[in-house]
């Protein structure tokens, strides 16, 4: 067998197993009946009863404005400390931060769940407030994606050619005119695509919500996992197709962003 | 345009242990073009760097026109470097990078568009201005950082390299275009290049660093027929290097050379019995009978075109090469006999042991 | 300028960080009791009320233990299984003409930002005894009754397989990628036919990139709880599912705790390995 063939035969297996059950699950979203494992005819009785299902909607609202506001923060606090570890040279405690940062990002989230949790409750017996909520779940997902956003911002800085900087300050721009007018343009893709990836790891966590959530705080992860715990339900099929075409645009944008930046060079 | 005289006194700087500039001293004129030559490591990207304000020396300090420029950051020097990597500004046009610097002098509207216009007509990149600096050649991009640095009507023009990254056509008319530049404005250009034959070429004065210290300084025709010593000679262009003792002085000196018996020299302050190197450039060797005439085998012939390069074997194992023009073809075969010869004018004596 | 660069982000960390872990450590010292916390406090009557209780239980009891070496046995699997899968994919997109390799790598990476819970989930129906694989190998003929495979350790090996392959696809591609295509140009002058190519200079020169997608497969799925609680059934008590469960189930935070603290000594090393590869996960997310 060539060598060109072997490599189709094993992107073809590849791909068909990363995609078959994508593409299973969205199939079956448009099937008239309830069972999910018969196909009885097209329909999209699913979605409309998804757009019936208030706790769903209200989680899925929940959801966005949690991943919203952790992706923002996570991308300030991950670009501070991209620039931090790439560019101030050594500084005290600087092993520290990398470490905490990489070791956030490898952790198994049940255990970041957990100590969170102990974490907000101790703080919440020794303040006697405020209590647990949406905002517990900001604070974990931020943790958890400002390591990522970290890593992205040093990764294009690492790349960055220091002399565009220099040529600026040479050229008469001062420090803060540098920093806006060449380091920031230069490095938006990748806070954008920071930014994207903190969103999208909120917008799927399980774990980490449920350990910190407080009572009445419920994503849209949590009302999945609970549904889906209990077996197979079509309209949990119909709101995945959703989230894979928002996943999938999202992802069209990112290339796009990160392609723009790549001809740059 | 007497403007733009830098003078470098006591200079140092340290990385750490080591010493990348030592106590130097340098004076560049207003107006000229002069080339910061050295090897790797000799130091002259730093002081390039200091010039530029991008790091502070250790002692010693800088003055532009008698001004002293320790402390003023590298934005607020009237001087402009043309970066090696040109470091053009990928998310701007090459109109917008032009404008860049004339910008922070607050230059807007259509003093701006007509300051951007001048410069992109001086460096004939008209209709340039609308792409983005990433999508012009090699030769475009170096002559829109020249624009860049120059926009700004410096006092001083840094260059780093600024031919290295061009093939060799590309290098030939850039050297014109850098000329006529500096003939045209009138500003102070400083080369800083390990390329000898660049600095030779460019600059009116030549300064040599070796190893953070100044080694010579001078015309490229000074470098060249007059070195300052061993190592100078060495570092620029060809040559042929024989051990010997002063046997005589006067007008010219008398060197006694094993194996070549007493060879005629230039002139030195150098006393009798005193250990000498004689260097001697290969084109100044004559095939043919003159002055220190000796007989010689030819052992190796290289062709190169629009000249040939002859390996001699004279007696006790002395070696010599020499070059001759290819007006007919190579004037000799590999294990000829032949004559050489040297006027004692063309004949370098360095003291021995000394670099 | 430098303090807030460094200070906002640390302090961020060492408040939901580092204080967090410190309070898993006191916590798995403690004991449950019924209250709000439902732990015993470290110093009481001025006296250190902590006990390594927690820990001797946990070793004593050979549910933990199993539970333990099961999700070691099946992380470890798991990864061989992503080497196998991934590897050639790898390979294949590095092969591939320079304009379709970003697309195809954005199809490896695509599956990761669609809800990782709604993958997990498709294959629930996917493996069920009324799920297509097993109405498909009836309809086939090749078994006569309904295959189980969910629940069950396949399952979530399978899970784990398909949640963890980017991770494994993005490593290998990047040291691949690096390699100098003169390289294998020179075996081949050399003499060397394509597989011993493969062998002598490919996969040497690719084995940094494994061993990273290794580790970023391997530590999460030892951890792992999402899968093994959709796709696993009683019979697979991943460590992942026992810290759940002793937490919310039995209310046990001590306990929880002390085995969060075990399962960081056992990930500590392949953690600090995988810490000091993390440049080409960046990449791949980039």
């Amino acid at each position: 067998m060539s060598s060109r063939s072997l490599r189709l035969l094993a992107l073809g297996l590849g791909f068909a197993f990363l995609y078959g059950p994508i593409l299973w699950v969205v199939a079956f979203s448009f099937n008239e009946g309830r069972l999910v494992t018969l196909w009885s005819g097209f329909s999209t009785r699913w979605y409309g009863e998804l757009a019936d299902n208030e706790r769903l909607l209200d989680a899925a609202g929940l959801s966005l404005v949690v991943a919203m506001i952790s992706a923002s923060l996570a991308t300030m606090l991950g670009a501070l400390a991209g620039f931090a570890l790439s560019r101030l040279g050594r500084f005290r405690g600087r092993g520290l931060l990398a470490g905490a940062l990489g070791a956030v990002l490898t952790l198994p989230e049940v255990i970041l769940g957990l100590a969170l949790l102990l974490a907000f409750v101790s703080v919440d017996s020794w303040l006697d407030g405020p209590g647990r909520g949406a905002w517990t779940i900001v604070v974990a997902h931020t943790t958890l994606g400002m390591a990522y956003v970290t890593l992205v911002v040093r990764a294009r800085l690492a790349d960055f050619d220091r002399s565009l900087e220099e040529a600026a300050l040479d050229l008469g721009a001062t420090p803060p005119q540098v920093f806006l007018r060449v380091t920031l343009p230069l490095i938006l893709p990748a806070l954008g695509g920071g930014w994207l990836i903190a969103f999208m790891l909120s917008l799927d966590d399980v774990v980490l919500a449920s350990f910190v959530a407080g009572p009445g705080a419920t994503t849209l992860p949590m009302v999945v996992f609970s549904s889906a715990r209990l077996g197979l339900n079509p309209q949990i099929n119909a709101l995945a197709t959703i989230m894979v075409g928002i996943g999938a645009f999202a992802v069209l944008v990112a290339v796009w962003l990160f392609g723009r930046q790549e001809r740059r060079r | 345009m007497n403007q733009g005289a830098l003078a470098v006194e006591g200079l140092s700087k340290r990385f750490g242990a080591a010493a990348v500039l030592d106590n130097l001293d340098l004076a560049i004129g207003a107006g000229s073009f002069f080339a910061l030559l050295g090897a790797s490591g000799s130091g002259k990207t730093t002081l390039l760097r200091l010039i530029a304000g991008f790091e502070a020396p250790d002692e010693g300090r800088i003055t532009l026109d008698g001004a002293d420029l320790s402390g003023v950051p590298p934005y607020e020097r009237p001087i402009n470097l043309v970066f090696q990597s040109y470091a053009l500004f990928p998310h701007m046009t090459v109109a917008d990078n032009v404008a860049f610097g004339l910008r922070r002098d607050g230059l807007s509207g259509t003093e701006l568009d007509r300051r951007v216009a001048e410069m992109l007509a001086l460096l004939r990149l008209d209709g340039l201005g609308e792409r983005k600096s990433r999508q012009i050649s090699g030769g475009q991009a170096q002559r829109v950082a020249l624009a860049r640095a120059l926009a700004k009507r410096p006092k001083l023009l840094l260059l780093d390299e600024p031919l290295a990254a061009l093939d060799r056509g590309l290098r030939e008319h850039m050297r014109i275009e850098l000329k006529r530049l500096h003939d045209a404005l009138g500003t102070t250009f400083v080369l800083v290049t390990h390329d000898q034959e660049e600095a030779l070429a460019l600059a009116d004065r030549v300064a040599l660093l070796d190893r953070g210290r100044l080694a010579q300084l001078g015309t490229p025709e000074d470098l060249y027929e007059r070195p300052a010593s061993l190592a100078v000679a060495r570092f620029i262009g060809q040559i042929n290097l024989m051990e010997g003792r002063v046997a005589a002085t006067g007008e010219t000196l008398t060197i006694e050379v094993p194996g070549l018996g007493a060879v005629q020299a230039r002139s030195a302050p150098l006393s009798v019995g005193a250990a000498v190197v004689v260097g001697l450039r290969p084109e100044k060797i004559d095939l043919g009978p003159g002055d220190n005439a000796r007989e010689a085998t030819v052992t190796d012939v290289t062709y190169l075109g629009d000249q040939s390069v002859y390996r001699l074997a004279l007696a006790d194992g002395v070696e010599l090469r020499t070059a001759r023009p290819n007006r007919d073809g190579p004037v000799a075969r590999p294990g000829e006999r032949v004559t050489v010869s040297w006027p004692a004018s063309a004949s370098q004596v360095f003291p021995a042991g000394a670099g | 300028m430098r303090r807030l660069l460094v200070g906002l982000p640390a302090l961020w960390l060492l408040v939901f960080f580092g204080l967090p872990f410190a309070l898993i450590l006191k916590v798995s010292l403690s004991q449950a009791v019924v209250g709000q916390p439902p732990f015993t406090p470290l110093f009481a009557d001025g006296a250190f009320q902590g006990s390594l209780g927690n820990f001797a239980l946990l070793l004593e009891d050979d549910l933990y233990v199993e539970a333990i070496l099961a999700s070691l046995g099946l992380a470890a699997s798991s990864t061989v299984a992503c080497v196998l899968i991934g590897y050639p994919m790898a390979w294949a997109i590095a092969g591939a003409p320079r304009r379709w390799r970003a697309p195809m790598l954005a199809l490896v990476a695509l599956p990761f930002v669609t809800s990782f819970l709604i993958r997990v989930y498709a294959w629930i129906g996917l493996l069920r005894p009324t799920g297509f694989l097993s109405e498909l190998l009836q309809s086939l003929g090749l078994i006569d009754s309904p295959l189980a495979l969910v629940p069950g350790s396949f399952a979530v090996a399978i899970g784990m397989i398909y949640t963890y392959l980017p991770f494994m696809v993005l490593p290998i591609y990047a040291s691949l990628e690096k390699i100098d295509p003169m390289l294998s140009a020179a075996a081949a002058d050399l003499g060397a036919r394509p597989a011993r190519i493969f062998w002598s200079v490919t996969l040497p020169l690719s084995l940094p990139g494994v061993l990273a997608g290794s580790l970023f497969v391997f530590v999460p799925a030892v951890g792992e709880f999402v899968v093994p609680e959709l796709l696993g059934g009683p019979g697979t008590p991943m460590i992942g599912k026992v810290i759940w469960q002793e937490f919310f189930n039995n209310r046990d935070w001590p306990l929880a705790s002390a085995l969060a603290v075990m399962l960081l000594v056992l990930l500590a090393a392949p953690i600090a390995l995988a810490q000091r590869s993390q440049a080409p996960t960046a990449r791949g997310l980039g």
